[in-house]
C-alpha cells in the first residue's frame, strides 16, 4: 500500500488552504514555543548576573532597587549607605572581602565604577582575561564590552554614570587632570557590568571632593578605608554560610539593609512566573483555538475531498488505505506546521530576548529547549490523534451517496 | 468472466418518516459469464442504485447477489471492497478522476492499495492503454484534458487490472456524440477483449444499440427486453 501519492496529490491540488492551514498550526505552535524560550532564558540571564554578588549591604529602602542598582548598574534614585557601614564591614572577621560600588563618572555610555581590587577578582576566584588589576588611582579595568585596548587612555565625563543616559543631559566637564590608563580587562559576564569601566574606589571619592577614603597622606587603594564615605551599595563576600546570614541580621538596622541577591531575585521570578503563567494560559488559549480552528478547517478539507474518498472506496480501496491517505494529508499538514512554528518560535523569542537583552545591557540567550520540542510534539501528537476522527469519518459514510451527488 | 445471478434483490431506501421507499422489488436475474448488458430505464428508475447493488457499494434490502458463487450481499463492507478490487472495473458519468494525480498517475491509483511500488509491468500497460486509446504523447496535465480524454483515462483505469466485471455508469452521458461513440467503442472492445462481463446503465441510444442484452427498471421491476 501506498498512500503517499494520493495525500500528496490532495496537497497540490489545495496548496493554498493546505499552507494557509500549516501556517495557523505553525501560529500557534510559535506562540507557545516562544513565550516559554523567553521567559526560560530571562530567567537563567538575572540569575548568571546575580553570580557575582554574594550579599549587597546598601541604604535602607527597597531590595529590589539594591539589586538593580549593584547587579544591573541602575541606580534610581540612590541613597547612600555611610562610609562608615563600609569601615565596619571591611573589619568584620566574617567577611571573606567587600568592596564599595561607587557610581562617579562615565566614559561615552560607559559607566565608570568605582571598586576594591577584590570585586575585579572576585576574591581570586575570577581570571582577568587581559591584564591585571588596578594598581593606582590612574588605573582602570574595563568590561569587555568597552571599546579599549590595554594602554589606552581615557578621560570620563562627570556625571552620574546609568546605562543609556544621554550625553547632553549630564554635567559634562571634563577631569583633564590625570586620566585613567587601562590596565586589565574583565571576563565577559553578560550583564551590564561588561559595559563598565571598573577603577578604585578612592578615586571616584577623590573626584567628588570627599578625599580619596584613607588616613591623611596614604595613598593606597583598597581596604581598610579608615575615612570611607557614603556609597549606594557595598558587596560582601561572606566567609562561610551562617557567616551570611550572621551578616546579613547585623547589616539590617537603621543605617543599612542587607539583602541576598539570590532571594530577591527568586521573589522577582515568583512575580514574574506569574506573568509567565498568564502568558503561557494565553499561549495555550490561543494555540487550541487554533488547533480549532485548523480541525474545523480539516472537516472542510476531507467534506471537499469526499468525493475522491468515495471514488477510492469504489474502486476497492481497503479502509486502511483510505484512513492512511486521509490521515498523511492531515499530519503532513501538522508536520509542517508545527516543525515551523518550532523554528518561528525560537526565532522569536531569540529576537524579543536579544531586544529585551540589549536594553537592559544583560546577555540573554535563548538556547532551544526540551521543553518547547515537548510542546511541539505535544501538539503534533493531539493533531495527529485529532486527524484520525475526519479519517474515521471518511470511513463511516458509504461510498454510493457521494458518487450520486 | 463471471456470471451473474440475483434472486430475490430488494433495494429500498429509508424515507422518514414515511415507510422505505423500494426502489428494486424482489428480482430475479441470470446472465452468463461474458455478458454484454444495457441497463436502460427513466431517471430515478434506479439504474445507479442497482449498478451500485451489482459492485458492492451499497447492501440491498433482500435476496442475494451471487457473482460465480459468491454472493457479496452477504459480505461485510471491507470484504466487498476487497472484492470490488479484484473483480470490478467502474467507469462514472463524471469519470471520478483524482484532481492533482497526474494522468498516469490516476491510471496507477489502484495498484497503490496493496504496493507500494508500482511494477514496470502495470506501468507500462497502463501507458501502453493511454497510447492505444488515443491520448496524445507526451501525457498532458490532468486539467488540460478534455472531457472525452477524461473519459479515456477513466477506462484505462478501470481495465488496468483486467476485472473479469466492467461496470460503467452512464460513461457517454456528459460527451459529445463523437466522444461518446469513441467511448462505447472502446468500452465494448476492452469487454469483448477481456471476456469481461459488461453491464452498462445508459440513455444513450447508440450505445444500447451495441449491446446484445438489454435490461429495463421501471416502476420497481427490472424486464429483459426482447
Ligand atoms: N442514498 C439514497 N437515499 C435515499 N434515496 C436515494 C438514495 N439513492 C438514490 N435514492 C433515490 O432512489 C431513486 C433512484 O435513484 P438512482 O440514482 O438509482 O436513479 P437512476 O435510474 O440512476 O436515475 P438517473 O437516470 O437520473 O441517473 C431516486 O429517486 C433517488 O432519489
Ligand atoms: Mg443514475
Amino acid at each position: 500500500m501506498n498512500p503517499f501519492p494520493l495525500a500528496l496529490a490532495g496537497l497540490r491540488h489545495r496548496r493554498g488552504t493546505a499552507l494557509a492551514l500549516a501556517l495557523l498550526v505553525a501560529l500557534g505552535v510559535a506562540l507557545g514555543v516562544g513565550v516559554g524560550a523567553l521567559e526560560r532564558s530571562l530567567r537563567q540571564g538575572a540569575a548568571r548576573a546575580a553570580d557575582a554578588f554574594p550579599l549587597i549591604v546598601g541604604a535602607p529602602g527597597s531590595p529590589t532597587q539594591l539589586v538593580l542598582t549593584a547587579v544591573y548598574l541602575q541606580p534610581d534614585t540612590v541613597t547612600l549607605v555611610p562610609g562608615g557601614v563600609l569601615t565596619r564591614l571591611a573589619a568584620d572577621a566574617q567577611a571573606a572581602w567587600v568592596s564599595p560600588i561607587g557610581f562617579g563618572d562615565r566614559w561615552r555610555d560607559k559607566p565608570v565604577v568605582g571598586v576594591a581590587p577584590e570585586f575585579v577578582t572576585l576574591g581570586g576566584r575570577r581570571a582577568l582575561a587581559e591584564g591585571r588589576v588596578f594598581a593606582a588611582e590612574n588605573e582602570a579595568v574595563i568590561g569587555t564590552a568597552v571599546p579599549l585596548a590595554m594602554g589606552d587612555q581615557l578621560i570620563p565625563a562627570h556625571g552620574l554614570a546609568h546605562a543609556g543616559a544621554d550625553e547632553d543631559d549630564a554635567d559634562t566637564h571634563h577631569h583633564g587632570d590625570s586620566p585613567y590608563t587601562v590596565v586589565g580587562r574583565l571576563p565577559p559576564s553578560g550583564t551590564p557590568w561588561d559595559h563598565a569601566i571598573l577603577v578604585p574606589i578612592e578615586r571616584v571619592w577623590e573626584i567628588h571632593g570627599l578625599g580619596n577614603g584613607h588616613a591623611e597622606g596614604a595613598e593606597r587603594i583598597g581596604p581598610p578605608w579608615e575615612a570611607a564615605q557614603g556609597i549606594p551599595a557595598v558587596v560582601v563576600q561572606p566567609r562561610d554560610f551562617p557567616g551570611a546570614y550572621a551578616l546579613r541580621a547585623r547589616y539590617r538596622d537603621a543605617q543599612s539593609n542587607a539583602v541576598f541577591p539570590a532571594e530577591v531575585l527568586v521573589s522577582l521570578f515568583r512575580l514574574m512566573g506569574d506573568v509567565q503563567a498568564v502568558l503561557s494560559a494565553m499561549a495555550m488559549a490561543s494555540a487550541v483555538l487554533v488547533l480549532a480552528a485548523v480541525f474545523l478547517a480539516f472537516s472542510g478539507l476531507v467534506a471537499a475531498r469526499s468525493r475522491d474518498f468515495a471514488v477510492l472506496r469504489a474502486l476497492g480501496a481497503p479502509w486502511r488505505f483510505v484512513l492512511a491517505a486521509v490521515w498523511l494529508e492531515l499530519a503532513l499538514v501538522l508536520l509542517g506546521g508545527v516543525a515551523v512554528g518550532l523554528g518561528f518560535g525560537w526565532l522569536g523569542g531569540w529576537m524579543a530576548a536579544d531586544a529585551l537583552g540589549r536594553h537592559a545591557r544583560v546577555a540573554v540567550t535563548v538556547a532551544p529547549g526540551w521543553d518547547e520540542v515537548l510542546l511541539a510534539l505535544a501538539v503534533l501528537v493531539a493533531g495527529m490523534l485529532g486527524a484520525l476522527l475526519p479519517a474515521l469519518v471518511v470511513w463511516r459514510r458509504p461510498p454510493g451517496e457521494a458518487l450520486k451527488r | 468472466m463471471l456470471p451473474l445471478q440475483l434472486d430475490g434483490v430488494s433495494i429500498a431506501f429509508p424515507n422518514p418518516p414515511g415507510p422505505p421507499r423500494i426502489i428494486l422489488r424482489a428480482t430475479d436475474l441470470v446472465l452468463p459469464a461474458g455478458a454484454m448488458v444495457g441497463l436502460e430505464g427513466p431517471s430515478g428508475a434506479g439504474k445507479t442504485s442497482l449498478l451500485h447493488a451489482l459492485a458492492g457499494l451499497e447492501p440491498v434490502a433482500a435476496g442475494s447477489i451471487r457473482w460465480g458463487g459468491e454472493n457479496i450481499a452477504e459480505l461485510d463492507g471491507a470484504a466487498r471492497a476487497h472484492w470490488r478490487r479484484r473483480h470490478t472495473g467502474l467507469v462514472f458519468q463524471d469519470f471520478h478522476l483524482i484532481e492533482g494525480l497526474s494522468v498516469l498517475d490516476n491510471v496507477l491509483l489502484p495498484v497503490w492499495f496493496d504496493m507500494f511500488r508500482t511494477p514496470r509491468a502495470l506501468r507500462d500497460r497502463a501507458k501502453a492503454l493511454l497510447v492505444g486509446m488515443g491520448l496524445p504523447m507526451p501525457l498532458p496535465p490532468l486539467a488540460v484534458l478534455s472531457r472525452g480524454e477524461r473519459q479515456r483515462v477513466a477506462l484505462a483505469r478501470a481495465v488496468l487490472r483486467q476485472p473479469p466485471l466492467l461496470l460503467a455508469d452512464e460513461p457517454t452521458a456528459s460527451l459529445d456524440a463523437e466522444a461518446a461513440g469513441r467511448i462505447g467503442s472502446l468500452l465494448v472492445d476492452m469487454a469483448a477483449n477481456s471476456g469481461a462481463t459488461l453491464i452498462v446503465a445508459s440513455h444513450d441510444p447508440h450505445l444500447l444499440a451495441r449491446l446484445p442484452i438489454r435490461l429495463r427498471i421501471a416502476e420497481t421491476r427490472l424486464e429483459r427486453l426482447a
